[in-house]
């Protein structure tokens, strides 16, 4: 993929990562989107260096008797992109960040 | 508080879903999308949610997990893959010879077939490079029994009819008429003609062909009385004839002493609505008069014009011929003609209109090739099959030759099924590389098939840049083949038990039974499936002889057909009969000529019929004939001997009572086979002509009217000289010792003496005769050519496993010998393993034979498909060569020294 654009998918996704909401569930919980368009859209934002993916420590997920989970975090040069994609696609600056660091009530 | 791992069903969907996932990643893969449905599920749990609502939603979302495994899939390619590739083309590389007979014969293969599908594609599957195609319709007759008069094609209506289609139809948004036919354009001396395309005036809007230069006619361009109006030229024509001059719009090209402007020019990629065939110049239908006088324009009897339209949106070709069904009854009785032959009014009006498809244009050429072409693409199927069953048998040779390099691999732990990709890539790499140079191969093969079926008389252009269909079959190809050769070696020579290959080490007496039968029934299948194709081979390349031997009645060889036309002289009608017989005079005088007549039906080319019945009989009785418009000499020049009467003479004038001669089947058809000499029969009435009585004066032997393969047929051969309504035109046929050239040459001298307006077209009867039968020498040819082929690999299959074989045997060979066998023993030895598997695959063959040429029964004259020569011939030629190929190997078998031997491992 090209670095320098992002699609509108990929560009809310990132958003949405850089307002906190760091795991794959999460993220399509808060935008709608279905798991397979969120999981593949992470991985190529991953191939292009604009996100990290970590092992979530192992302790808490011992802790809660589950295997440890996966998140994402954005880059320096995913931050780069994101400014540029907020210029064209000025509804994502509307989105509001994650007040604390709970994952996001699921509906129904 | 610590809450249980969840359970569900969406957690053994993700396992199950990670097998498709790259090893490497597959462990990790399965962790991420475990640990968030089970977060997702305990954070349920707690918060009084994990209904059967939420439970389905989670199954939803790990059904996702299936798409990120197939966007994961490319990872495969980019780690194994390459490896796989790299070490595969070492593998190719170091064995050089056996990866240049495997490509050289996968790319003859795939090329033969691919050059037949891309003519299939271009006659037979592709649409017409014109705008949205698969909306065009084509109106016409739902039969011909109305039809009377001169008939282009069955599916074509009159100039009448299509203007009152135009008039009346509602089914099209837009709706045209085309026809075509060739004029010369030389204003005298040798014709140089040029294809003509008429067409109405939305031909080009509709079909939404946009000029390539200057602009194309619309409907303001074809009003009855146009005069002589611009003229259109092909993109073809402009590059051959004014060299692409992009100034060529508004220069003046002369039409039949008319000076027409060029007012546009056609796109390259435009050849009209006829695939196979194109055209030079296009004009208004308004226009025919000015080279071809009122008659297609005003007569009801000329069949010329095929009409198209462009269904009106929302409107299917079904509606669109019941709505032309629903108009016909009302439309044929405003387009009756006054003159129309009175027995045949009922059936014009009860005539009905349909529409059918015509996205793909209309094509002689297809109907006449299409069923060939089918049988040639499955017969070089069968050339490719053969070529994939040596490669099988080459790579199990091989194989064999890596068992132990496989025993290895699998001892230090490669899995089986990457060993058999490993090996499969191997046979992709080949097939890949066959299968590139098999396409460009095709590109050369295909252009030389459109070289072999045109003639001069009837060039034949077609469009061959390779579509996506062509591409899509040639992959197809190599993937199938690759699959077809590589995947048995692969699989069984992964089977084997590591630990014995390497135990074995090679030393044993002979080689494994088991291998060996599965070899061995491969060039079984081999000999049975070139003997099939040796054997249809034969049956086309005698078929082609019958048709060339056939007994004609006449003698073609030394004479030459010319065309005159002294149109441009401008003589008044009258004298047309006096000058015909000057020209003749002058021709006859020439030295070498021996005899020339005048003949408007010539041999094989021309026909003509009519309904006639013999003086005294019920008129309604009339049955059929052939009819010959000829001139006093023609028997003679054709040395169609005459068994009684007279020829035709100078008394035969117009005004005079109607003479015929007859031939020995219209005697025995209309008299019972009585001396017809004498008798007078009557010929049903014609638009022209009311019933006329005509009274026999010769009886020649008989001879073929339409077409070689016919049976003898009734002909009745009116004298051309009583025939009022001839035009300024003389066909001749000139019997000369000369060789063809000259008499063309002395010939055109002595019509330009006479006059250098007359002007004139030469054509060999043989060449001409030999045209007629294009089909028959295409599958002779390439039946042939292909049988060849196959045969060749089966040989090259046969050779190698015997020699294989007798490798493999040397020390058992060797034994024997030191045990006293002779060397006529051991040759026999071989021979007879040679002999068993020709017969086994004569054995399988036969059958197939009769399977496979029942569907050339149709294209085969005079034989039928189990014609027992042509079998036993193909049998003979199978073994005797065979033998051959068996000699080779078996010689080797007698060389070998039983010391050397015994040694050898």
């Amino acid at each position: 993929m090209t670095k320098s654009y992002l699609s509108y998918t990929m560009a809310l996704i990132l958003q949405v990562l850089d307002h906190g909401y760091r795991y794959g569930f999460d993220i399509m919980t808060i935008t709608g989107l279905a798991s397979g368009t969120v999981y593949p859209a992470l991985r190529r934002l991953e191939d292009a260096g604009f996100v990290v993916s970590k092992w979530e420590r192992p302790g808490i997920a011992q802790a809660a008797q589950r295997p440890p989970r996966k998140y994402y975090e954005v880059t320096g040069p995913g931050q780069t992109a994101l400014v540029e994609a907020r210029e064209r696609f000025r509804l994502l600056t509307q989105l509001k960040p994650l007040a604390t660091n709970k994952p996001a009530r699921q509906k129904g | 508080m610590p809450k249980p791992i969840g359970k569900g069903p969406w957690l053994w969907l993700v396992t199950l879903i990670g097998v498709i996932v790259p090893r490497r990643l597959r462990a990790d893969w399965r962790q991420e999308w475990a640990a968030e449905l089970s977060y997702r599920e305990t954070l349920l749990a707690e918060w009084h949610q994990l209904n059967w609502r939420t439970k389905l939603d989670l199954l939803w979302h790990s059904a996702g997990a299936l798409m990120d495994a197939l966007w994961l899939q490319p990872r495969r390619w980019e780690d194994e893959m390459i490896q796989d590739l790299r070490f595969g083309v070492r593998m190719l590389l170091k064995n050089k010879s056996f990866t240049a007979v495997a490509i050289l014969s996968l790319a003859l293969g795939i090329g033969a077939n691919t050059a037949i599908f891309q003519l299939l594609d271009a006659v037979r599957l592709r649409m017409l490079p014109v705008k949205a195609p698969q909306e065009l319709a084509e109106v016409h007759l739902a039969d011909t029994k109305g039809m009377r008069g001169g008939i282009g094609r069955p599916t074509q209506v009159t100039n009448p009819i299509w203007e009152q289609i135009r008039d009346r139809q509602q089914a099209f948004s837009s709706i045209f008429a085309w026809g075509t036919n060739t004029i010369n354009l030389a204003p005298g001396g040798e014709v140089r003609s040029a294809r003509m395309l008429y067409v109405s005036g939305d031909f080009f809007n509709t079909l939404g062909v946009p000029p390539a230069l200057g602009r194309v006619f619309t409907s303001a361009d074809d009003e009855r009385g146009c005069g002589a109006p611009g003229l259109i030229i092909s993109h073809e024509f402009w590059q051959r004839e004014y060299g692409g001059d992009a100034n060529v719009i508004g220069r003046k090209l002369t039409l039949a002493d008319h000076p027409l402007e060029i007012i546009g020019v056609t796109p390259a990629n435009f050849f009209g609505m006829e695939v196979g065939r194109s055209f030079d110049l296009a004009l208004p239908i308004c226009a025919i008069p000015i080279v071809r006088g009122n008659d297609r324009l005003l007569s009801g009897i000329i069949w010329w014009l095929t009409v198209n339209g462009r269904l009106k949106p929302g409107w299917s070709v079904e509606q669109a011929s019941s709505q032309m069904q629903r108009i016909s009854p009302g439309l044929f009785e405003a387009a009756l003609p006054a003159n129309y032959p009175p027995p045949s009014v009922k059936d014009y009006l009860d005539s009905r209109l349909i529409a059918v498809p015509a996205g793909s244009g209309v094509s002689e050429l297809r109907e006449k090739y299409e069923q060939p072409l089918w049988l040639l693409l499955a017969i070089a199927g069968l050339v490719l099959l053969i070529a994939c069953a040596n490669l099988a048998n080459l790579l199990l040779a091989r194989a064999s030759a890596r068992e132990r390099e496989i025993a290895v691999r699998q001892a230090v732990g490669a899995s089986r099924g990457r060993l058999i990709r490993q090996l499969l890539v191997e046979s992709l790499l080949l097939a890949a590389v066959g299968g590139a140079l098999g396409a460009g191969l095709a590109q050369v093969m295909s252009r030389f098939l459109v070289v072999f079926l045109s003639t001069t008389a009837d060039p034949v252009f077609l469009d061959l840049t390779p579509d996506w269909r062509v591409v899509g079959f040639a992959t197809g190809l190599a993937v199938l083949t690759c699959l077809l050769f590589g995947l048995t070696p692969a699989i069984r020579v992964t089977r084997k038990e590591p630990g014995a290959v390497m135990k074995a080490g090679g030393r044993g007496m002979t080689a494994s039974r088991e291998r060996f039968s599965l070899r061995r029934a491969l060039v079984v299948t081999q000999v049975a499936l070139s003997l099939v194709m040796v054997a249809s081979a034969l049956l086309f390349a005698r078929s082609l002889t019958k048709l060339r031997t056939v007994d004609t009645g006449f003698h073609q060889e030394g004479v030459l057909i010319a065309r005159a036309d002294f149109e441009r002289l401008n003589l008044p009608r009258e004298r047309y009969q006096a000058f015909k017989d000057e020209l003749l005079d002058r021709i006859r005088a020439i030295p070498g000529v021996e005899a020339a007549a005048v003949v408007h039906e010539i041999p094989l080319d021309d026909w003509g019929g009519a309904n006639v019945w013999m003086d005294g009989a019920d008129a309604r009785g009339g049955k059929h004939t052939s009819v010959s418009r000829v001139g006093p000499d023609y028997f003679k020049t054709l040395q169609i001997p005459l068994l009684a009467g007279r020829d035709f003479d100078a008394r035969d004038r117009v005004g005079t009572p109607k003479v015929a001669i007859v031939n020995e089947a219209f005697a025995r058809k209309f008299l019972n086979g009585l001396s017809p000499v004498g008798h007078r029969f009557w010929v049903e009435a014609t638009p022209g002509d009311p019933d006329t009585p005509y009274e026999i004066v010769g009886l020649v032997r008989d001879t073929k009217y339409e077409d070689l393969r016919e049976e003898f047929g009734p002909i009745a051969y009116y004298a051309a000289a009583q025939n009022a309504g001839a035009g300024p035109g003389a066909p001749l046929m000139i019997r000369s010792r000369l060789p063809q050239a000259e008499t063309v040459a002395v010939v055109t001298r002595v019509l330009n003496e006479i006059n250098p307006a007359i002007s004139v077209s030469f054509r060999g009867f043989t060449t001409m005769i030999e045209a007629t039968i294009l089909r028959e020498r295409l599958m002779a040819t390439l039946s042939s050519f292909f049988g060849m082929l196959a045969f060749l690999l089966a040989c090259i299959g046969l050779y190698g496993i015997l020699s294989y074989s007798v490798t493999s045997r040397t020390n058992e060979l060797g034994i024997r010998m030191a045990l006293g066998a002779q060397r006529r023993d051991m040759s026999w030895l071989i021979l007879r393993e040679a002999l068993l598997l020709v017969i086994a695959g004569l054995a399988v063959g036969f059958p197939m034979i009769f399977a496979v040429t029942r569907v050339a029964a149709t294209l085969l004259f005079g034989l039928t498909p189990t014609d027992p020569i042509s079998l036993f011939l193909a049998a003979l030629l199978i073994l005797a060569v065979a033998m051959v190929a068996g000699y080779l190997p078996a010689r080797r078998a007698t060389r070998v020294d039983p010391l050397v031997a015994l040694r050898y491992e």
